[in-house]
Formats: structure tokens, C-alpha cells, sequence
């Protein structure tokens, strides 16, 4: 591999890479596994960008297939491993985010309201605010209209701000 | 998006996605970067399996023709020749010199004398030694 070429793929996964776990990690919470889905992703994105037309939309829609494609398998894992799986301790949460100490609690808030919203609108959320795709973008990654994907957007902000409201009057 | 939802938009965005980690680099990394020389590695696995797969069916045609093996299950060849003791064949040739067994017959049915005169005259007309004759002219060969 040319070096130049090295130095793309680096910058594609160094800009994305962020973005990229957290889509995974919407359907694989385990930060781990979910790097695993990540790299399956990401190879098959680089394999063959050439043939696609937004190669973004391209890698993000690789990844969330190589995440669906982990949970699939990890289901038919988890059936022949369930009586292993029953004997461990569950491991601790892992935050999907980073910042200061003192919006640790709001994090932990806004990563909960995440995960009471539907599946749909949860990674149109993701795509948007933190891979920065359009929504014609988005509607190519995940094969809908770009409305579909707006909406989908509107809905999981207002049902956010909502929980998140009920989270500060509590 | 709309100004309604500016504020919920600024918050998400201030938050950073937790960064992968060094390894998922390295992985990539050795999968792109590795990728010619796995392949090469796959092609001289699968070269040297082709040949040795073809160096063993020429072994088992050489040993084939050569005997050693004759095929993938044991069979003993047993050898019945030659026999294990020899077998007596008897072997009634017509002798011109010498009468047919029905005139023998015939002289004994006539009287014992008439048998001994037939072989008597028998005798005479060979000029053998007087001794015991073989009967009915049978000859006796040995053969394997």
C-alpha cells in the first residue's frame, strides 16, 4: 500500500473514527465489540469506496450494517453462551461521551433520554449531530427519503428536550 | 434546523464522542497495511498444498506400477500352483497289435481255457517274455 494511501485511510478513520463508535454503539454497547463492528465497517468501506457516490454516507451506512451484522451474530452467540454469560458480572457502563467534570451528571442524563428514544430516530441523531451528514446524506446511508430523515430528526430532538426537562424538574 | 431546537442542538453538540482506541488503529492498520503480504503468504500456502498434492499421486502411480500396492485394500494372492501332489491319469490308448476288450470278453465267456490260449497267442505274437502282462492294454502316465 502506497504510503499516501495510508495516510487517507488514517484521516478518514481519525475524522470519522468518533462518530463512527458512537453509530455502533447504538445497537453494540459494549465499547469493545462495538470497535470490532467498527473495523469490520471500516474495512469494507475502504475495500470499496470507488463504487460509491457520497463515499461518507458510504461509511457510515458500512458500519451500521457491520454493527446489525455483530448483533445478529452476537444473538446466536449469546444463545450457547447464556449459562456462561449468567455466571459473570455485567460489566459497568461505559460513557459514550467525553466532557469536563462538572456535566458528568447532565451527560449521564443526556445518555439516558438517547436510550428511551426508537431505534430510527436514534441513529438519524447520531448521523446528524455528530457525523454531520446531510440529510440527503443520511437518507442515502440508511436507504430513506431525506424528509423521512429530517423528521425522524425533529422528533428525537423534541422527545430529547422533553426527557430532558422531566430530568431537571426531578 | 429550525430555531426551536437550537438549544437541545448546541448541547448534543458539545458533546464529544468517546475516541476509539490505539488498537482499532493498529487493527485497521495491519488488515490495509499487511493486506499484499497476507496475500502472498495465502498464495504460497496454497502453491506448496497444489504440490504436494501432486507429488503424492505421482508416488502412488509409481508404486502402483511397480507392485508395491495394488490397490487400497489387502488381498493375498495365493498360490495354488503346482499342485500339491501329482495326479494319475490314465490314459486308454488303442493299440492295433493288441485285441479290443470285447474279445477278451468273448473268450471268457467261453471257457477259461479259451482266455488263456487268446492270451497265450497274445503273447506269442509280441514276443515278449513270458511274465505278467499289463491288462487291456492301459498305460499308466504321470503328469503334473
Amino acid at each position: 500500500m502506497a504510503t499516501g494511501d495510508a495516510r487517507e485511510w488514517a484521516q478518514w478513520l481519525g475524522r470519522h473514527g468518533p462518530a463512527l463508535l458512537l453509530l455502533a454503539r447504538q445497537w453494540v454497547p459494549s465499547r469493545a465489540d462495538a470497535e470490532d463492528a467498527v473495523q469490520d465497517g471500516f474495512l469494507r468501506f475502504w475495500r470499496s469506496r470507488e463504487k460509491a457516490d457520497d463515499p461518507a454516507a458510504y461509511l457510515y451506512a458500512c458500519v451500521r450494517t457491520a454493527a446489525l451484522d455483530f448483533v445478529r451474530g452476537g444473538r446466536r452467540r449469546g444463545r450457547r453462551e447464556q449459562a456462561v454469560a449468567a455466571t459473570e458480572v455485567p460489566p459497568a457502563y461505559d460513557a459514550m461521551f467525553t466532557c469536563p467534570l462538572e456535566r458528568q451528571e447532565r451527560r449521564e442524563a443526556i445518555e439516558a433520554a438517547m436510550r428511551h428514544l426508537p431505534e430510527p430516530q436514534r441513529e438519524v441523531l447520531v448521523l446528524k449531530v455528530w457525523g454531520r451528514l446531510s440529510f440527503p446524506q443520511i437518507g442515502a446511508a440508511l436507504s430513506i427519503p431525506p424528509d423521512t430523515a429530517a423528521s425522524r430528526y425533529r422528533y428525537a430532538l423534541a422527545k430529547l428536550r422533553e426527557q430532558l426537562a422531566e430530568e431537571l424538574i426531578r | 434546523m429550525t430555531d426551536d431546537f437550537r438549544d437541545i442542538e448546541s448541547e448534543l453538540e458539545s458533546l464529544r464522542p468517546v475516541e476509539p482506541s490505539p488498537a482499532l488503529r493498529w487493527k485497521v492498520a495491519g488488515e490495509l497495511e499487511g493486506g499484499p503480504r497476507r496475500g502472498m503468504r495465502r498464495l504460497v500456502i496454497a502453491s506448496g498444498s497444489v504440490a504436494a498434492a501432486a507429488a503424492c499421486v505421482v508416488v502412488a502411480v509409481v508404486l502402483w506400477q511397480t507392485g508395491v500396492i495394488r490397490t487400497g485394500f489387502h488381498v493375498k494372492v495365493v498360490n495354488v500352483y503346482p499342485p500339491t501332489a501329482p495326479t494319475t491319469r490314465v490314459v486308454v490308448s488303442p493299440r492295433p497289435d493288441r485285441p479290443a476288450l470285447g474279445v477278451y470278453a468273448a473268450a471268457l465267456s467261453g471257457s477259461p481255457d479259451a482266455l488263456d490260449q487268446l492270451l497265450d497267442r497274445q503273447g506269442a505274437s509280441l514276443g515278449a517274455p513270458a511274465g505278467p502282462s499289463r491288462p487291456w492294454g492301459a498305460t499308466t502316465e504321470l503328469t503334473n
